[in-house]
């Protein structure tokens, strides 16, 4: 018979009359990973928010153990035993492992804090994992791997038994998130139970007992194990996988090429981009974006080994002048890091346009003819003074045209698809593939494989710094996406 | 001032002026104190008396009443029934008496006795004479048999033992095995007419077959919802179609979920049907109520709700072009009960 750890029952939740969770049913069990798959993020903060803090509910119930916990008109309003692990750690970096685990627990009362002792009960919890994790280690040095594992570690130790994982393999390699799930496995055996959020369907049907689908924050079908096929998915989700055609210039010569290239992080990494090529350099260990883009962006020189770029070499001073020289980036969730929320649209658009190879004078004539070339992609936005109130669609298309002005050779892209859900990802392969029909090369740095085959040309596979393995678009189809998540193939 | 009618509003007004007074008293011993530093301290006191009362106003008072408003405020929208019985702070003594009048009042045996009587009238559509109607049956099916003609036989009887179930003590809980066997049975003589485009798998947790299977139910639960998903999903879809039956069950509840992979509801409908359910509701007995869909579905879930409390009864999973799932979540009952 099951236990049922945590049980939400038509639970409905209006936050500034906006209907956050809509009738929101859902069940865990003791011992299962239940996958959620968010369609859109509509309500997911809110439902981590009712789970983790007891916050008010309009509707419904909601259930801890079997036990009433949360309803209209009743409020505990003491936080439940939920500890949520994502990208944003909750641990404390300039404090040791044990520290962070043991002493910042809640109810940790002692006066004299012995050390010994709780280093040696880490070790202890940390053997168990199979993960080495130096209990002495400041948390500001651990990989993300160890980060996972200490916050699990301080989650139990804290008494929780219900886990959410919150889009791992956005910033998980797809080594470590396969060490990690084996770890989950262990701990799903001694009875902990772990909700797993994962926007890919790959990712939660590799490792879930259940997976529940969620849109506009209601729950609109759970799968058993048996009905993880993607044809059960398919008329909830959109298909635009595999959708472009090639259409770079195949026997022209390399623009981008890594010949032998060695850093920290990088062993003799080679390989070369045809110009219009969307190549996707999937990173399983996730150790050398870092080393490749401090390169291209002259932070850094190899120790050994070539880059040559447009049939030069490419120097440290010219990754100085990347814009310049026909290199453009764009951040992993760009729309927060390369945006200025002070700047209109239009400015935000135009930003750098002056620095380009061939600049030009920002005058306001020329602004003008942006706008109105621009109108036809962008829509009345362009026209927008304040960015903050707009859709994360449309922030993105002032992102990738600001791009288009540019009009570099290459652009590199960090995680394209990072934290976007299903409609946004469908936008971005449409942005993306629109920077490949203007002619640029497109070089995609990822640790999963997610949506990215979506736009390829060609995937290559990094493992501990080397090129291992390429595939070409044509055999793309004969891949199995769980390969690389977590990392069999590698 | 037309919420002034209202004691809730006079007693905000009056304790606003209330704290407004202290406040200004507080002030003039402040303004006495400057001359008087004696009566510093009984400034002091004052101030921290004033502000320990607003606290407990706000801690004791306003939060529990706010609570209870909102219970209150669920009720009158239809969203709650039994909680407003059991309030954590009712606001008085009178007020609860009130509501328990009420609840006498509206008794929920009634809507049971309805509900009940609702399921009867359905069957007595089909007696008028059961026996003539088994007589009938069975001398069709010794007919058949004389003739060798095999599939009538068994098409008839399993139309004789449907009816048998079907018309008999609608008002006590039968076992899941009961009801399976009926849906199988149901099944057999949907697929007279299906042929191989109905199909129908059980799926009952490994672990404790036995133990569930003997779990009691109110009759004809899962009945309504498959001839539901056969007309409404699988009917009018081409091809092949297929009914699973999925059984669950914890500690406190049995989960049963009913999937085809038919049509599917649109999503406003769905919204509408969920929302019905969330809910008791006895329209479907208003003669009108035929005009409306998913009546079969209301009803399991009325008299689910009415005998065993809100927290049990249906929600629907579904998406066009991807079938429906309705859950079913009932109490473990493992003893007999008569539910009138």
């Amino acid at each position: 018979m099951k236990s049922e750890i945590l049980r939400l029952q038509n639970v409905t939740k209006v936050s500034s009359g906006v209907t956050l969770l809509d009738q929101f049913n859902m069940m865990v069990y003791k011992g299962e990973i239940m996958g959620l798959l968010p369609l859109n993020t509509h309500g997911i903060s809110a439902f981590l928010d009712v789970i983790c803090q007891n916050t008010p509910i309009s509707s419904g119930c909601i259930y801890f153990n079997e036990k009433e916990k949360n309803y209209p008109g009743y409020i505990t309003e003491s936080p439940n035993k939920v500890y949520v692990i994502e990208k944003t750690s909750s641990l404390a970096g300039n404090l040791t492992v044990s520290d962070n685990i043991f002493v910042l627990r809640k109810g940790f009362k002692k006066y004299y804090i012995s050390n010994k002792v709780l280093k040696a009960q880490t070790k202890i919890l940390a053997e168990e994992t199979g993960i080495h994790i130096d209990p002495g280690e400041y948390v500001d040095r651990l990989s993300p791997l160890q980060c996972c594992v200490v916050e699990l570690l301080k989650g139990m130790a804290g008494g929780a038994k219900l886990f959410v994982l919150n889009e791992l393999a956005s910033f998980l390699s797809s080594v470590a998130l396969s060490q990690f799930h084996k770890i989950l496995l262990h701990y799903k055996e001694k009875g902990y139970s772990f909700i797993y959020i994962g926007s890919h369907h790959e990712d939660v049907f590799k490792i879930c007992d259940r997976a529940a689908l969620m849109k506009n924050g209601r729950i609109i079908k759970v799968l058993d194990k048996k009905e993880f096929l993607y044809e059960k998915l398919m008329p909830y989700i959109l298909d635009y996988h595999l959708a472009t055609p090639s259409n770079f210039i195949k026997g022209k010569s390399p623009l981008l090429e890594f010949d032998n290239v060695t850093t920290e992080n990088l062993n003799s990494l080679s390989f070369t981009m045809l110009p219009g090529e969307c190549v996707v350099l999937l990173d399983m260990n996730n150790t050398v974006i870092g080393d490749i883009l401090m390169l291209m962006n002259g932070q850094k020189q190899p120790h050994s080994g070539s880059i040559m770029f447009d049939g030069r070499k490419f120097e440290t001073r010219d990754g100085r002048k990347a814009l310049q020289k026909g290199i453009a980036f764009i951040e992993e969730n760009p729309t927060k890091t390369m945006l200025f929320t002070q700047m209109s649209y239009l400015d935000n658009l135009c930003f750098l346009v002056d620095k380009r190879d061939k600049g030009i004078k920002l005058t306001p004539k020329i602004k003008k003819s942006i706008e109105k070339e621009y109108y036809s992609l962008c829509g009345p936005d362009i026209q927008a003074v304040d960015i903050t109130r707009l859709s994360a669609k449309s922030l993105y298309n002032l992102v990738y045209y600001r791009i288009h002005l540019h009009n570099p050779k290459l652009v590199i892209l960090i995680q394209p698809f990072s934290g976007a859900d299903m409609y946004l990802r469908k936008h971005l392969v449409s942005l993306i593939d629109s920077l490949k029909k203007r002619g640029m090369a497109v070089l995609i740095l990822a640790v999963n494989i997610a949506d990215n085959l979506a736009v390829a040309n060609r995937l290559i596979i990094v493992q501990k710094g080397k090129n291992i393995r390429e595939y070409r678009q044509e055999v793309f189809r004969s891949i199995d996406p769980h390969d690389f998540l977590v990392g069999q193939n590698a | 001032m037309k919420s002034f009618r209202f004691l809730l509003t006079r007693i905000r007004v009056f304790v606003l002026l209330l704290i407004i007074l202290c406040a200004a008293l507080l002030f003039v011993i402040f303004i006495s104190a400057t001359a008087r530093p004696e009566l510093f301290t009984a400034f002091l006191l004052g101030g921290g008396l004033l502000i320990l009362i607003i606290a407990g106003l706000y801690q004791f008072v306003h939060k529990p009443y706010k609570g209870t408003s909102r219970l209150l405020k669920l009720f009158a929208q239809g969203y709650t029934m039994e909680r407003v019985y059991d309030m954590p702070n009712p606001i008085s003594p009178e007020i609860t008496d009130a509501f328990n009048r009420f609840k006498e009042l509206v008794n929920t045996t009634e809507l049971i006795n309805l509900s009940v009587k609702q399921s009867q009238y359905l069957a007595l559509q089909n007696q008028i004479n059961p026996h003539f109607l088994y007589n009938t049956l069975e001398g069709i099916r010794g007919e058949a048999l004389s003739a060798g003609v095999t599939s009538i036989a068994q098409m008839t009887e399993a139309l004789s033992t449907f009816f048998r179930y079907t018309i008999s003590n609608v008002d006590r809980l039968v076992t899941l095995e009961e009801e399976l066997e009926n849906i199988e049975n149901y099944c057999i003589i949907q697929q007279y007419r299906f042929g191989d485009r109905l199909s129908l798998s059980v799926e009952v947790d490994d672990e404790d077959t036995d133990w569930i299977l003997n779990c009691r139910m109110p009759k004809l639960t899962l009945q309504p919802i498959v001839e539901n998903s056969i007309y409404h999903g699988l009917e009018p879809k081409l091809g092949k179609g297929n009914l699973k039956i999925k059984v669950e069950s914890t500690k406190s509840r049995l989960i049963i979920t009913v999937s085809d992979d038919g049509l599917g509801f649109e999503e406003e409908r769905l919204s509408i049907l969920n929302n019905a359910l969330n809910g008791i509701s006895v329209d479907y007995v208003k003669p009108d109520s035929e005009k409306k869909g998913g009546i079969a579905l209301i009803n399991v879930n009325s008299r689910i709700k009415l005998l065993f409390g809100e927290e049990y009864g249906l929600y629907i999973y579904s998406s066009p072009g991807a079938g429906t799932d309705v859950q079913i979540t009932l109490p473990i009952l493992t003893e007999n009960v008569n539910i009138n």
